[in-house]
């Protein structure tokens, strides 16, 4: 594998708040094409991860490189490569739905007749079109939604990052935004995801990594995961409630139903 | 059931005091002891003032004076609640965020909106509880009133309060019928700070009609003194305002006309419980179905605009995005539109300027046409048309720009993953709070230009000057704001997108810069005329000077804010 094909690389990334690791020591390398899922209970670092990784938050050590651009060292070489959508949809309300993605457009310097195309492009994708001129505060939480991904696709960025990206979106929506993923990863675009939802990360993804507590704790496709949870047979459900020691809270389930 | 919500609301305002973050949870201990700090110095001052006017002034006067006095708050009150009250209404009958629960809940829509109505209520009135109980309660006091007058005051005072908020809350869900209650909160917002220009202005002519009559009064008797101030401020209209009522009962107690008490009472209480009977009723067919519609409020207009939006999408080419609102220069356009759009902001922004400038006009007018005539080494006019135009948009700039990264709120993580160098934004940043505020300098500048007619030399200067100061004040605000930005949830909306130390700092810095900015022009002003050097001289050592001045600002300030814009974290 040359150099050329990894989007993603984390050298030792931590993240400290006191003594407290968000991410401990987290060494990654996703290839450009691969959609990449990024799994781990509640509070396990999942975000923290994202954030570090898009220069949102600064690690406490380690780095990350983004199509080869020190997210620290070459932001703006590493930021012109990617796109973010948060699993918030936190974006400007008091502009309409055309102007926040000729405003992302703008500063991404996409060419303006690109952008025009692009607008009018994702706004048919995402089922908006006719809503374009509406200002965003009016949208429902679905529709910001769909708004925060058309903003970061409008550049064609090289590496996407979502965070649980199907929250808050109807089933067609959803299954529009696992056919984007697939089709732009076919196209070459490295994607990682973070998800709750194990049946898109086992249904979609390349590979899966798990956190748990900061900690990486395995890596690779289902089969790889299969080898080291022990679980030969077993779905990512089940290898991931394996790893990150979960079961018991099945027998907890088991007793009070 | 409606018990319980409000023994919850009481648990969750207790915990405030005693759960929450310990910053938060200090603000509000320092805030109750602030407020019932004011409830005592006005109980206080009060008492003093009615001993004052029933031991030194004839009864009959001060009861005059009383009566109007009592007509005139709770008007003021009263009008008050019914503009500010709709925006409060609104926000707290449809964008509360308990209210998805609470309307999920098996709980019967009529108690979720009386419980929302008492929130209002209190949301409303509070402040007012503040200032003018102790008012009554010192009166009562004073003057020896019966027992009874303390709950009928309490009763008054809630009937006062609750009229204008029941009109409120009707227009309020009227209103939600008709536009998305964001926005309708918004528009309303702004009717209401414009009518707290309005009643600051009332009293400001209030006051200057006191000092011009105050030595006429000196002369006349006290009959006359009752007869002409009952002719000036008892109008007839006022018998028609609840809010009189309300006054007229709590007069009619302490004059012992328990027949006129007994009516007041009866009409005020009656009213306001014929208004909040009214509002539950209609609460009961469009409350609900107002909320849930609220959010679909976008759906129905969206569906209209589909048809225009295919027209004009194909001519709307060129209006967006282009030549000189490209690239970078869209953050500049989307912080003017995010700002037009955003009345309170707007108000925030403007208020203050047409405050000042009219508080100068006021104050001055007088002394304007003699201020020609006094001479320093210039005409006073000359020095006051320079500087007092910066030192309004300076304050008006100072609000502009420390809130330049603050008011980014939680899209705050867009501008951080944009690739564009921080300097850069910082720099747009600058661009934009000095647009804004040399478009406002020019208006007050035109304006003071007619008023002390300083010639085109010094109107040419003035307005080369007002850029200078724009700029370099935008330089501090922004960098500062840079450096103690507070994000809200709601982006943008308010003010306070700095902390507090950074607002002082930047109060500071703000004088410090205007201290220094006016003084190299005093001072080369100064040396030209003792120097005998003609304005073309004089003017462009100033020009230059002056802009070597924000030249080093912005060498050092926005370097330092560059680094402090690269570091800001975000955590949210």
């Amino acid at each position: 594998m040359s150099d050329n094909s990894i989007a993603i690389e984390t050298f030792s990334l931590t993240k400290k708040y006191g003594s407290l690791a968000a991410v401990n020591n987290l060494n990654l390398k996703i290839k450009s094409g691969e959609i990449f899922g990024f799994l781990g209970p509640n509070g396990a670092g999942k975000t923290t991860t994202i954030k570090l990784m898009t220069g949102l938050l600064k690690p406490t050590a380690g780095t990350v490189k983004i199509t080869g651009n020190d997210i620290q060292e070459d932001p703006l070489g590493a930021k012109k490569n990617f796109g973010l959508i948060p699993e918030e949809p936190l974006i400007y309300e008091k502009l309409t739905g055309i102007e926040f993605l000729r405003f992302m457009g703008n500063i991404f310097t996409v060419d303006r007749k690109e952008i025009e195309e692009k607008i009018k492009e994702l706004l048919k994708v995402f089922d908006l079109t006719g809503r374009g001129d509406e200002l965003i505060q009016s949208y429902s939480h679905g529709m910001k939604q769909k708004m925060a991904i058309a903003g970061a696709l409008i550049h064609s960025p090289k590496v996407l990052f979502f965070d649980e990206p199907t929250v808050g979106l109807d089933p067609r929506s959803a299954r529009v935004i696992k056919d984007i993923m697939k089709f732009r990863a076919r196209s070459g675009v490295c994607i990682f995801m973070s998800t709750h939802i194990l049946e898109i990360a086992e249904r979609i993804c390349d590979r899966v990594g798990i956190i748990n507590k900061g900690e990486l704790i395995a890596v690779g496709n289902m089969d790889e995961l299969r080898k080291v949870s022990k679980e030969k047979e077993g779905n990512l459900e089940e290898i991931f409630l394996q790893l990150t020691g979960e079961e018991e809270d099945i027998d907890i389930i088991k007793s009070l139903t | 059931m409606l018990g319980l919500l409000l023994k919850n609301r009481l648990n969750i305002l207790f915990l405030g005091y005693t759960r929450d973050e310990i910053k938060k949870k200090t603000g509000r201990i320092i805030g109750t002891f602030l407020g019932i700090a004011i409830f005592s110095l006005i109980l206080y001052y009060s008492a003093r003032f009615f001993t004052f006017i029933y031991n030194r002034l004839d009864t009959g006067l001060a009861n005059t004076i009383f009566d109007i006095a009592l007509d005139y708050i709770f008007l003021v009150v009263f009008i008050f609640i019914i503009f500010t009250g709709i925006a409060t209404s609104l926000y707290i009958l449809y964008l509360s965020k308990d209210l998805e629960l609470l309307l999920s809940l098996p709980i019967k829509y009529r108690t979720v909106f009386i419980y929302k109505y008492i929130e209002a209520l209190v949301t409303n009135s509070y402040l007012f509880f503040i200032a003018i109980m102790p008012i009554l309660i010192s009166f009562g006091i004073t003057s020896k009133l019966p027992m009874a007058y303390y709950p009928s005051m309490i009763i008054v005072f809630i009937s006062v309060v609750s009229i204008p908020t029941s009109l409120g809350v009707l227009t309020g869900m009227a209103a939600v019928r008709l536009i998305n209650p964001n926005r309708a909160k918004e528009i309303l917002a702004f009717i209401g700070g414009l009518f707290g220009l309005l009643i600051w202005l009332s009293t400001q002519l209030i006051a200057r009609f006191g000092e011009n009559m105050a030595p006429q009064l000196k002369s006349m008797s006290i009959e006359d003194i009752k007869a002409y101030i009952t002719a000036v401020f008892d109008k007839p209209f006022l018998k028609f305002f609840p809010s009189t009522w309300g006054s007229n009962t709590l007069f009619y107690l302490h004059n012992g006309n328990y027949k006129e008490f007994g009516l007041n009472f009866i009409l005020i209480t009656a009213v306001s419980a014929l208004l909040i009977f009214l509002c539950i009723v209609i609460s009961q067919r469009i409350y609900y179905t107002g909320w849930s519609n609220s959010s679909q409020v976008a759906a129905r207009t969206g569906s209209r605009r589909v048809k225009i939006k295919i027209e004009v999408n194909t001519d709307e080419k060129g209006k967006y995005g282009y030549g000189l609102f490209s690239g970078v220069n869209y953050f500049i356009l989307k912080d003017f539109k995010i700002l037009l759009r955003d009345a309170r902001r707007l108000l925030n922004i403007f208020l203050p300027m047409f405050m000042f400038t009219f508080l100068f006009f006021w104050s001055f007018s007088r002394s304007i046409n003699d201020s020609g005539e006094i001479n320093f080494f210039l005409p006073l006019k000359i020095i006051l048309f320079l500087f007092l135009p910066l030192a309004i948009i300076g304050l008006v700039n100072s609000n502009i720009s420390a809130n330049n990264i603050g008011s980014e709120g939680l899209q705050f993580w867009i501008l951080k993953v944009s690739p564009l160098q921080p300097k850069i934004i910082l720099r747009t940043k600058i661009i934009f709070s000095s647009i804004l505020t040399i478009f406002c300098g020019i208006i007050i500048m035109t304006i003071f230009y007619f008023v002390f007619k300083p010639g085109l030399s010094y109107l040419i200067l003035g307005l080369i000057l007002l850029i200078l100061f724009s700029w370099g004040e935008s330089i501090i605000g922004t960098s500062v704001g840079t450096f103690f930005p507070v994000f809200k949830p709601s982006q943008s909306s308010n003010k306070n997108n700095i902390s507090f130390i950074g607002g002082m700092l930047n109060l500071m810095l703000f004088l410090l810069y205007i201290l220094i900015f006016a003084g190299i022009a005093i001072g080369i002003l100064y040396l030209a005329n003792y120097l005998n050097w003609s304005s073309l001289i004089s003017f462009p050592v100033i020009i230059a000077l002056e802009l070597i001045l924000d030249i080093i600002l912005y060498n050092t300030l926005v370097n330092l804010s560059t680094y402090r814009l690269n570091a800001l974290e975000w955590k949210y």
